[in-house]
């Protein structure tokens, strides 16, 4: 008797208890998936970023990796502080400034009383390594100013007082410079790869004209500009738009396939055009002006969010009342 | 029957909305706080919650939190930016006043007192604490429109004691602020002062000790009602229920773990979570079944249930997509400081979670807003619809 009163109750149970946990437990598991997706929300797999990285010059003409942001650093007199904006992967073949870290180098200030003499210098990097639909301003060179700031600035007053316009993240993060790029923060990579296979669009049409129909005649100029590419800069490589080029072009074509540059290319393609660029000083012509948003915009928001603001308050003054 | 039973807004039978749908709301405005530092956007959010909880939180002493946990925000934004003046940051260039510095030894390196007080690092300050602020008020809002007791009703069997010293540690904050209302009162009255630092020491004892009681009170209350009695379970069904939350609690944390943890590799961390939810949920559904206790008529989940549920979880998933596909939009730019501009896919979003204000039914005992019917008392819907 006992037994089935029991059994009687623990059906019931069942019967009341699917409505409601069902829904219950739906949405314990929409809430779930929602702490995931925002506790997930760096993608995970990108270890490589395209960022703006921070040296410093050495005297002998070589750069160190900055081991502290620019928000703490204190440079001392004849420093140089290096900017590059690269896509660098965590595991090394970080990729420095492209002139030399030596202040004597490129400044010839005096020396002031309670004041230090730096040198900056901004590498905007490769067209290779620009984000989508942007090309690195400066036009192949590489900005340094020479300033002399008090004793005790931190890095962001250097560039200030330089003249480089900054765009920084709330954690300090330098995201761009002189407006380059224009509104991403480091953003990742996640595979290495993209940054040749974009630049290898140009040369894509040579490549199907010369595995295409005339052979006979397009092969001369391919073979030609891929002889001249290498030796043309002081790079030792080859650069990523003839290594990419020729790679496709060899998997087509095996007239192509016979030079060892293009087996090598794909794998040293982010070390292409590391010689030493020309410098000039200034703001770059490409450089993109900040954006300060419309004060307009803004106003239409605060007006909405005082609209709102001011129905929640009426409403509660009214229930109060 | 003039009203619809599970209808919508203010026409319909008052009724406790599930408290499940307003906790899945707030968490869902919740995140998309989290997601922003756009000021603007936070505002918007508290706005639309403050709007919502004005015209559906109850008459009870429970539901007066929201305000409370405003002012906790306002409070939290003035100990961040005073941190900020203080310690300071070294971020930014534009120096509005430099504070004297003391020098600090060796040791402290990374910290400094006074110095440059820069725009930037004011308005940073400014951002995260409002995105703190914001999150306390999507808490406050769940807090006063969501009833305690009701929202331990709805908890899965398994979970039921810790289900219970949850609702306690829950109800201890709501209470925390009626007893200070309390005291407060009975101290103008024996004409000793209500404000100010003596007010403070004079009071703080008897409210938490007011607060501890009602806890422990309601505790016992639930005891002596029957909650958490168990019944007969065979050994073996106990064991796997129990091994499967185990397992499923591991699953879980772990899949979390390799998912912010970009060093390991990428393909692990979604099955492990999908596993170890699937585990957690059946041992709750097989442990559910050692539960003896009926459900004394339980919160529906109708229509309004899944609007709420559903404008809230949308505003999270728009805010989450968009910062996956825009990220700037919402970022409240600092260096150089810039004019925040509302993100129009968020911010409609945003609004659409003002819905609830409109379609949830009115919680019973609360009179109508548009002062058309007064609402049915106290008395359950059953009862009106009947």
């Amino acid at each position: 008797m006992r037994m089935r009163t029991r059994s009687g109750r623990t059906a019931a149970a069942a019967a009341v208890l699917p409505g409601v946990p069902a829904a219950a437990l739906l949405v314990l598991v929409v809430l779930g998936a929602l702490l995931a997706a925002v506790v997930a929300a760096p993608p995970a797999d990108a270890t490589t970023y395209r960022y703006w990285t921070y040296w410093w010059g050495q005297p002998s003409g070589g750069w160190s990796f900055a081991s502290a942001g620019p928000g703490s650093d204190r440079p001392k007199d004849q420093s140089v502080l290096g900017w590059r904006f690269a896509v660098t992967t965590e595991a090394g073949g970080r990729k420095q400034p492209r002139t030399s870290g030596s202040w004597s180098a490129h400044c010839t200030d005096a020396a002031a009383d309670g004041m230090v003499r730096v040198a900056v210098v901004v590498d905007y990097g490769t067209t290779g390594d620009a984000p989508p639909g942007e090309r690195p301003p400066g036009g192949g060179t590489v900005r340094v100013e020479c300033v002399t700031v008090p004793a005790g600035s931190n890095g962001y007053a250097v560039l200030k007082a330089a003249g480089v316009s900054v765009r920084a993240r709330g954690d300090g993060l330098v995201c761009g410079i002189d407006g380059y790029p224009r509104t991403e923060c480091a953003a990742a990579v996640a595979d290495p790869k993209p940054a040749p296979t974009r630049t290898s669009a140009s040369p894509k049409p040579t490549r199907t004209t010369g595995a295409g129909s005339a052979a006979t005649t397009t092969p001369t100029p391919d073979r030609s500009s891929q002889a001249a590419r290498p030796s043309s800069p002081a790079a030792s490589a080859a650069s990523p738009t003839t290594a990419s080029a020729s790679a496709s072009g060899a998997a087509s074509q095996p007239v192509t396939g016979g030079s060892p540059t293009s087996a090598a290319a794909p794998s040293s393609a982010g070390s292409d055009d590391e010689a030493p660029l020309p410098v000039s000083s200034g703001a770059p012509v490409g450089a993109a002006p900040q954006d300060p948003g419309s004060p307009m915009g803004f106003g239409i928001g605060a007006v909405l969010l005082v609209l709102a603001g001011g129905a929640a308050w009426w409403s509660s003054r009214r229930r109060a009342s | 029957m003039s009203s619809v039973k599970h209808g919508l807004g203010a026409s319909a039978v008052p009724r406790w909305l599930h408290p499940l749908a307003w906790w899945a709301w707030a968490l869902g405005l919740a995140v998309v706080v989290s997601r922003t530092t756009n000021p603007l956007l936070i505002g918007l959010v508290v706005a639309v919650a403050g709007w919502v909880v004005a015209r559906r939180r109850p008459d009870a002493p429970w539901a007066r939190s929201y305000a409370v946990f405003l002012k906790l925000g306002l409070v939290v934004i003035a100990i961040r930016v005073a941190f900020t003046v203080v310690l300071g940051s070294g971020f930014g260039s534009t120096v509005l006043v430099t504070l004297p510095s003391l020098p600090l030894p060796g040791w402290a390196a990374g910290v400094s007192l006074g110095g440059p007080v820069t725009a930037e690092e004011l308005l940073l300050a400014v951002y995260q604490g409002m995105v703190l602020a914001a999150l306390l008020a999507c808490v406050g809002a769940a807090n006063s429109l969501a009833s305690p007791a009701r929202l331990l009703a709805s908890v899965p069997a398994a979970l039921y004691e810790v289900g219970v010293a949850v609702v306690v540690a829950m109800t201890f904050a709501p209470q925390l602020v009626q007893d200070v209302g309390r005291v407060r009162t009975a101290r103008r009255l024996r004409g000793r002062p209500d404000t100010g630092l003596k007010a403070l020491a004079g009071s703080v004892m008897p409210v938490l000790e007011g607060a501890l009681e009602r806890a422990v009170d309601l505790a016992a209350a639930m005891d002596s009602r029957g909650y958490g009695r168990v019944g007969p379970m065979s050994t073996a069904l106990r064991r796997t229920s129990g091994g499967l939350l185990l397992l499923g609690m591991l699953g879980i944390c772990a899949g979390v773990y390799a998912l912010v943890d970009s060093g390991t590799p990428g393909g692990i961390a979604l099955p492990l979570l999908a596993t170890g939810v699937a585990a957690a949920t059946v041992g709750v559904l097989l442990s559910g079944r050692r539960s003896i206790r009926t459900r004394y008529r339980p919160d529906p989940w109708a229509l309004p249930e899944w609007i709420v549920a559903g404008t809230g979880v949308l505003a999270a998933a728009v805010a989450i997509a968009v910062s996956a596909t825009d990220p700037a939009a919402l970022v409240g730019q600092v260096s150089p400081p810039a004019w925040p501009q509302l993100p129009l896919l968020p911010a409609a979003a945003v609004l659409l979670a003002a819905l609830p204000g409109v379609v949830a039914p009115l919680p019973p005992g609360m009179m109508s807003t548009r002062g058309t019917a007064p609402a049915a008392g106290r008395r359950a819907p059953e009862e009106v619809a009947a």
